[in-house]
């Protein structure tokens, strides 16, 4: 019989993780909290007139950015316990004495939190179809969903588990995750008149989260794929630098007690 | 018949046939000092479903004999009965626009775009303003725009999936209980 | 303080290894040698640098200063070391949510093996450390002593040629600790590894090491064989007998004529009387016991005692204070 071939070690920690997080219920009661709250959310809209005041495209966009919120909020909740919950736990020193690169931690750990946005877009297709079905805009809201929602899941995962390494304690970590990912949604609350101002738009071309939700709305509003793709330039260069850079960095930086001295 | 009452007449018919063969405009008159400028708009009414968007066109002229002081135009809108709260900010991206000077017998034509962001009927207008005391404010007629409910959540289709979709993961948690490796503590 | 040894032998090199932290200086020109199948003990108050000095043997961080390499391979190809290593951390984790033999599996495949050969290595393992019966159970279950040989477990995994050991018997009684040095002497004498053991239970690394490396402050005071070192200190000799409970007064009356010789009873064990030599030598002996004898004081044990490793450590590290 052929040996078996070795796996890379990423896939070994990806499967071990994944395995993980679906075996040991943590990634099923998730997917079942957020149907949950979906079902709530969708119920409350339809039964209160007062607050079924949007119209069906702007419900549509909001159901849209509510769902990909969550699968933000998930990712982050995962990816920023992932090595500095290692490094809580005093496990972190077993993995680092392997022959594994450093990076390769936290390239499988990032894949096994992603696996669980993955699991959230089938739960999530029906509630968006049944708001967009009015807008006749449900393939579009589908194809946002999946590629506009994994775009941004992978970027705050990326963000968290960069984070993650270098926090000195799983509170750090979540504290500074979530603060980062609310600075960069932040732009998208602002009142119109305050996003029209021109340094505000300077910055929400380099903000990737407000950009991809400008990107969005522009698209349930009736704008053509390709109208406004530099808004979706900020997100795609970051993450591409996060998934060049992090794990060489991460290679040489990647410390027992976090921090950036080794 | 007299000649000259028989030619006023026909003229005058014949100047309400114009008037009756024109786009409706609507006009309204001035509370300037000497009532030179008028604001008119393109339409008086449309109705279009929640959500939908909807340009509209006014027209301010100036018959005076001087040129007029720079002007502001803001567009308002109102819910014409109680409802929800509207806010002219939400509903039209371009709010104010500003006008150096109508020359006398000149005009200056103004689009407005306005988003019907929920049901209902509402009356959206355009006043004129100035920085000079003088200048009183000057209304344009009303655009009512009556605006259909899109009945996006139907209760009947709601509960289907409400109910149904999470059912799955709590199946999938049941199973992978189901399946865990046994927990029996260490001896 | 580097002995000489043949270099074909030589699995861990190191030379003028410095660490510091912030204004601490924690590792000072650290240097040494090991071969394989040898057990060197590494001893030191606390922060005198010996887990700096594993840290940074083992890889985890680099030294600020210095090189060493391991098999003759240069530090800086860190994961070629690590292949070849293992290490116990004093304070080890567990993610603790797996079992024991899912652990073990893990780390089976982080070294390379695969998913069929891993298992099997855990199976082995867990049964040469007494945890077969916990291989199914998760580690959060265990006893401080379980997760402890777990650990141990962990570091033969990948059958390292060297090893790193942080206080191994921690957390194991007196049987347990035994099985558990039995498994590295074996592991050194049978497979020749090398293993380098931190402990301060100096009974321990006295038993099972051949050399001693003694920090202070991050120095090297003293390095060499366990008997060399002892030999250093000056303490005079010394022996017990234990007498019957009646005749301890007596034994002691007669002791205080002999000349050159000082006797106490011990006040932590019943009969016995420890007794100290200004000339250690048979005759001193043997005038203690005739003249015992002679009294009608019946003995019944004699030990003679020689400085042990503790008493030559705590000596050196006070001078290396003073």
């Amino acid at each position: 019989m052929k040996p078996k071939e070795k796996q890379p070690g990423w896939m070994v920690v990806l499967s071990t993780e994944t395995r993980h997080l679906w075996l040991g219920r943590q990634g099923p009661l998730l997917l079942l909290i957020f149907s949950i709250f979906l079902s709530l959310y969708t119920t409350l809209v339809a039964l209160d007139p007062e607050m079924n005041v949007l119209s069906p495209r702007s419900m549509t966009n909001v159901t849209l950015q509510t769902t990909m919120l969550v699968g933000i909020l998930v990712a982050l909740l995962l990816t920023a316990n992932s090595i500095s919950g290692e490094r809580d736990q005093r496990s972190l020193e077993s993995l680092m004495l392997t022959p594994l690169p450093r990076g390769q931690i936290a390239i499988g750990k990032f894949l096994a939190t992603l696996s669980l946005w993955l699991g959230m877009i089938p739960i999530a297709i029906p509630y968006i179809v049944l708001v967009a079905k009015s807008t006749g805009m449900i393939p579009q809201a589908i194809m946002l969903l999946i590629f506009l929602g994994s775009l941004l899941v992978m970027l705050c995962a990326g963000i968290g588990i960069l984070i993650s390494s270098f926090a000195p304690s799983n509170l750090v970590s979540f504290a500074a995750s979530f603060i980062t990912i609310l600075l960069l949604a932040a732009p998208n609350q602002l009142p119109a008149s305050v996003r029209d101002l021109p340094v505000v738009n300077w910055f929400i071309v380099f903000d990737p989260i407000t950009a991809i939700a400008k990107y969005q709305a522009g698209i349930l509003d009736g704008a053509a794929w390709t109208q406004e793709l530099g808004l979706l330039i900020s997100p795609i260069l970051l993450l591409i630098l996060i998934a060049a850079l992090g794990p060489r960095i991460l290679n040489r930086r990647l410390s027992l007690q976090g921090g950036f001295e080794q | 018949m007299n000649l000259k009452i028989l030619t006023k007449v026909i003229l005058m018919i014949a100047l309400m046939a114009l008037v009756s063969l024109t786009p409706v405009t609507v006009s309204a008159q001035t509370s300037t000092a000497d009532g030179s400028v008028t604001v008119t708009i393109d339409r008086d009414s449309v109705a279009l479903i929640a959500g939908d968007w909807v340009t509209f066109h006014t027209v301010i002229s100036n018959a005076g004999e001087n040129a007029t002081p720079p002007l502001v135009a803001n567009f308002n809108v109102a819910s014409i009965h109680p409802g929800p709260h509207v806010d002219p900010e939400d509903w039209s991206p371009l709010r104010t626009q500003y006008i150096d000077t109508i020359q006398p017998g000149e005009s200056v034509e103004l689009a407005w775009d306005v988003h019907t962001l929920f049901e209902g009927d509402f009356a959206v207008y355009v006043t004129i303003v100035s920085q000079e005391k003088s200048f009183g404010p000057v209304g344009s007629p009303t655009l009512h725009i009556h605006a259909e409910p899109d009945n996006v959540l139907p209760l009947n289709e709601v509960i289907p999936v409400v109910a149904i979709v999470p059912l799955f993961p709590l199946a999938l948690l049941l199973i992978t209980s189901r399946s865990k490796r046994k927990q029996r503590p260490a001896k | 303080m580097i002995r000489d040894i043949a270099e074909t032998e030589i699995v861990l090199s190191a030379q003028g290894l410095h660490k510091s932290y912030k204004n601490m200086e924690a590792l000072i020109d650290f240097s040494f040698k090991m071969r394989a199948g040898e057990i060197i003990g590494l001893l030191g108050p606390n922060g005198a640098g010996k887990t700096t000095a594993m840290r940074i043997l083992s890889t985890i961080f680099p030294p600020d200063r210095g090189d060493f390499s391991v098999m003759g391979i240069p530090h800086r190809r860190t994961e070629e070391i690590r292949a070849l290593i293992g290490m116990l951390p004093e304070s080890m984790g567990f993610p603790m949510y797996m079992a024991g033999e899912e652990y073990l599996t893990y780390m089976g495949r982080l070294y390379g093996l695969s998913s069929h050969n891993a298992e099997a290595k855990a199976w082995d393992l867990l049964t040469l450390f007494g945890l077969a019966d916990a291989g199914d159970a998760r580690i959060a279950t265990y006893s401080r002593g379980m997760r402890q040989r777990l650990g141990i477990a962990r570091t033969f995994v990948n059958d390292p040629k060297l090893l790193f050991l942080d206080e191994p018997t921690l957390g194991f009684d007196p049987k347990g600790q035994q099985e558990m040095l039995q498994v590295v002497k074996d592991a050194a004498a049978v497979n020749q590894v090398a293993v380098l053991i931190s402990s301060h239970q100096l009974e321990v690394v006295e038993e099972i090491c051949s050399q001693v490396l003694i920090l202070n402050k991050g120095h090297l005071v003293a390095a060499g064989e366990v008997s060399d070192i002892k030999q250093k200190i000056p303490a005079s000799p010394a022996c017990r007998i234990e007498v019957s409970s009646e005749t301890v007064q007596n034994a002691l009356e007669v002791l205080a004529r002999v000349d050159g010789v000082e006797a106490q009873a011990n006040p932590n064990r019943q009969n016995e009387i420890v007794i100290s030599m200004q000339k250690d030598g048979a005759n001193t002996v043997n005038v203690i016991l005739q003249s015992l004898i002679q009294a009608g004081v019946s003995v019944e044990s004699f030990t003679k005692e020689s400085v042990s490793l503790s008493d030559a450590f705590l000596s050196m590290i006070e001078e290396a204070q003073a």
